[in-house]
């Protein structure tokens, strides 16, 4: 008969429960169920506009570079650093992405969180973007931002 | 893709739209879901093979990669397993974000999901809630002895 004690203060361990992706997955896939997929765009804009106004302020003040940061560092914290190729200038990117992090499996929405979520956020920082490919099977991707008018 | 980092605010989000769509019950009725979908095939299973100690298996992975502040004990002579949450990432998260991320119930879904499939396999469960913001809770699972517990 066991007796096991665990403690553990906040910072003995990297924040990293990747199991998160897949209740999130389940998520999309219940909005999609009940609410098809204008559902999953409403859903995905509202927690963009909500989530992300703090970047969007940021991408407006100091351009594409707030975003690559972004990009870099949920890669970094993702342990995927390796599977992100970032080219820029000041006025476009282009991002090449070899493999996700998470393949929306269930939802099978992986296009739609790329374009209701990135998209949103450049579009509403003043940039056009372009999704040029997805693999539905890896997550991986490719999409060019530039800013809109040049 | 959204970050499991950002998985928090995310699923507040979730909760807040369909609170819009189908009020409180409709919140409910996905909690259910997700409780049968996600938590179901990875607690449910655990207990089922390992009964009560199977509740010390799951909450050890899930409160590590969450980076937890939490005291954690299995008695399996007392057939009790306890956790006391000091500070819970999640709602330590949503305290600090914009209003518009967050669902004002959020700690509701963790009585619900946990206590549908503990339930289900004899145990008993109580839960404690975060009381006045301060990211605290405590719940505990009990082999039924026909007494209840505090």
């Amino acid at each position: 008969m066991a007796k096991l004690i665990m403690e553990r203060k906040m910072g003995d361990n990297l924040y990293l429960h990747k199991d998160f992706h897949a209740s999130m997955d389940i998520a999309l896939a219940y909005i999609d169920k009940r609410y098809g997929k204008e559902g999953i765009e409403e859903y995905l804009a509202r927690f963009t506009d909500s989530y992300h106004k703090e970047l969007i302020g940021k991408i407006q003040e100091e351009g594409l570079s707030a975003f690559k940061d972004y990009l870099v560092s949920i890669f970094a914290i993702e342990e995927c650093a390796d599977c992100l190729k970032i080219m820029m200038n000041e006025d476009s990117l282009h991002a090449v992405i070899s493999k996700g992090f998470y393949v929306y499996s269930i939802s099978k929405c992986g296009q739609m969180v790329l374009v209701n979520v990135y998209g949103r956020i450049l579009n509403k920082s003043g940039y056009n973007f372009e999704l040029l490919f997805l693999d539905d099977t890896t997550g991986a991707c490719e999409f060019k931002v530039k800013r809109i008018g040049r | 893709m959204i970050s499991c980092t950002e998985f928090i605010p995310a699923y507040s989000q979730v909760f807040k739209y369909l609170h819009e769509k189908e009020g409180y019950a409709g919140v409910v009725k996905f909690w259910e879901h997700i409780s049968d979908e996600y938590v179901e095939p990875r607690l449910g299973q655990l207990i089922k093979e390992k009964g009560i100690a199977g509740c010390y298996e799951y909450w050890s992975k899930s409160l590590n990669e969450e980076n937890a502040d939490f005291s954690m004990t299995l008695d399996e002579e007392k057939g009790e397993f306890e956790i006391v949450m000091n500070k819970c990432p999640s709602k330590g998260m949503l305290l600090k974000l914009d209003p518009s991320n967050v669902y004002n119930d959020y700690c509701d879904h963790c009585d619900l999901l946990y206590r549908r499939v503990v339930e289900k396999y004899g145990l008993s469960y109580y839960f404690e809630p975060d009381k006045d913001n301060m990211a605290c809770c405590r719940l505990k699972v009990t082999i039924k002895t026909g007494k209840a517990h505090e």
